[in-house]
């Protein structure tokens, strides 16, 4: 899970030039996360399933099954997928 | 300048007018077009979409998305009357994203919701790419409040339909392009949204603002011609009247006549013509037609041009579905023609139909 978490914030910052730091909690992760808007979920989304083995579209998903996989939940089980 | 590679996408019927005018494309220049699954398209020349004459470019099929878009710089969003909540629209945002994603330049010609546009816009950001919504390039004007009408010195030749989709587009651009490979210098206002893609003028937004009132519509309509006139010293000018006609069956074709009142209220075209849908008219109905356009508006109408298509009845009845369009082979327009025998209705498809057209103008003013 510490992978994941190192991976997702190396993303943000990339993405979208943040500056978390390495050592952040959790906690902090998560609240970040959530405060990203529609767009910018979908274009980290999209970025990581460029690097992992998910290729069909979230937005083709029914409404529950996309809230689930864009939850912070989801997008830590999607890296978790990158090889 | 060298054009940007282009691709249309998702392409129909609505967009083949871009394919079939691409000479008149000042920017881009479209070496292919992708069609979704379902559409029998796919495979055949993009003719096949409005039955009308060899085009020489095939169709690709949507799953070929990556390969097609990969050899091109610009993907041209095309125009499709779906509702929102239509499942296609998210094959078709998903495709548009892929093409952002693969930091290709997106010129967007679909009407979308400004909540839309701004998402586009972030991702393409996000992407290092371009979308490019066709109200971008919508140039800026500004009117004053002067009651005075001023009369326009050149030449006008006003197309209008008796409905929606009646080819007035297409028959636009071919009048437009044969006029220009003629010698004269052309000002185009037309019906579609997007025509600065075209280097001509898309007819004005403030003319469909609700928020405007009559009065000013036709004050500023009026500046409007008169700026055109003024800056582009035109031999002719062409211009196309979105919209439909109030007949007297009590038919509700769409806003009730109202936009075309507001842009002829003082303007008096020199040549007149009117596309109407594919049909075997009467000689009644004919007459009918000018009567009322006449009565209405105050404009005598110089000839009809007749297009291969028509609003699907069931679908207008039931539901006042303007999308659902029956396309009828060209041939078929000609032997409908043949068979009425009306001198005054012209096929609106082939050269040959828009240079009899053309010279019926060039008649009436000399």
């Amino acid at each position: 899970m510490q992978t994941e978490k190192y991976q997702l914030i190396e993303l943000l910052n990339k993405l979208f030039d943040f500056k978390i730091e390495l050592s952040a909690d959790e906690d902090k992760l998560k609240k970040t996360y959530e405060k990203l808007s529609a767009v910018d979920l979908l274009y980290l989304y999209n970025e990581v399933c460029k690097r992992s083995t998910r290729s069909h579209s979230v937005l083709q998903e029914d409404p529950a099954q996309y809230r689930k996989l864009m939850s912070y939940d989801g997008m830590m089980h999607l890296i978790s997928t990158i090889s | 300048m060298s054009k940007q590679r282009a691709v249309v996408y998702p392409y129909h019927y609505s967009s083949v007018d871009l394919v079939r005018h691409r000479n008149l494309l000042s920017e881009v220049q479209i070496i292919g077009v992708l069609s979704p699954s379902g559409f029998s398209l796919a495979g055949y020349d993009c003719s096949r979409a409005d039955d009308g004459e060899k085009i020489g470019i095939l169709v690709s099929p949507e799953s070929q998305f990556h390969e097609v878009m990969a050899g091109s710089e610009v993907l041209i969003w095309a125009e499709y009357g779906l509702p929102s909540d239509n499942p296609f629209w998210k094959i078709c945002y998903d495709k548009v994203l892929c093409a952002l994603g693969m930091k290709k330049k997106v010129l967007c010609l679909q009407k979308l919701q400004p909540q839309e546009v701004q998402f586009f816009k972030r991702y393409a950001k996000l992407s290092h790419a371009e979308f490019q919504y066709y109200e971008d390039s919508y140039p800026t004007y500004s009117f004053t409040d002067t009651w005075r009408l001023s009369q326009l010195e050149t030449p006008v030749i006003a197309v209008m339909g008796v409905s929606e989709s009646t080819s007035k587009f297409a028959l636009q651009l071919s009048l437009y392009e044969q006029l220009q490979n003629m010698g004269y210098r052309v000002s185009h206002i037309g019906t579609k949204h997007y025509c600065e893609l075209f280097g001509t003028h898309s007819f004005p937004k403030f003319m469909f603002d609700d928020t405007v009132s009559s009065q000013h519509k036709i004050r500023w309509f009026n500046q409007y011609l008169k700026t055109i006139e003024r800056e582009e010293s035109p031999d002719i000018i062409l211009l196309g009247i979105p919209g439909g006609l109030t007949m007297s069956d009590d038919t509700d074709y769409g806003d009730l006549g109202l936009l075309l009142f507001e842009t002829t209220y003082q303007l008096e075209p020199d040549f007149t013509i009117v596309t109407m849908p594919w049909s075997k008219p009467s000689q009644e109905q004919i007459c009918s037609l000018r009567k009322d356009v006449q009565r209405n508006y105050g404009i005598p109408i110089d000839l009809f041009g007749m297009s291969n298509t028509k609003i699907d009845e069931t679908s207008f009845l039931e539901n006042q579905d303007v999308t659902n369009i029956d396309i009828f082979p060209v041939a078929s327009v000609d032997n409908i023609l043949s068979k009425v025998g009306f001198s005054e209705i012209y096929p609106i498809h082939g050269k040959e139909n828009i240079h009899q057209i053309i010279k019926k103008f060039l008649e009436k003013l000399s």
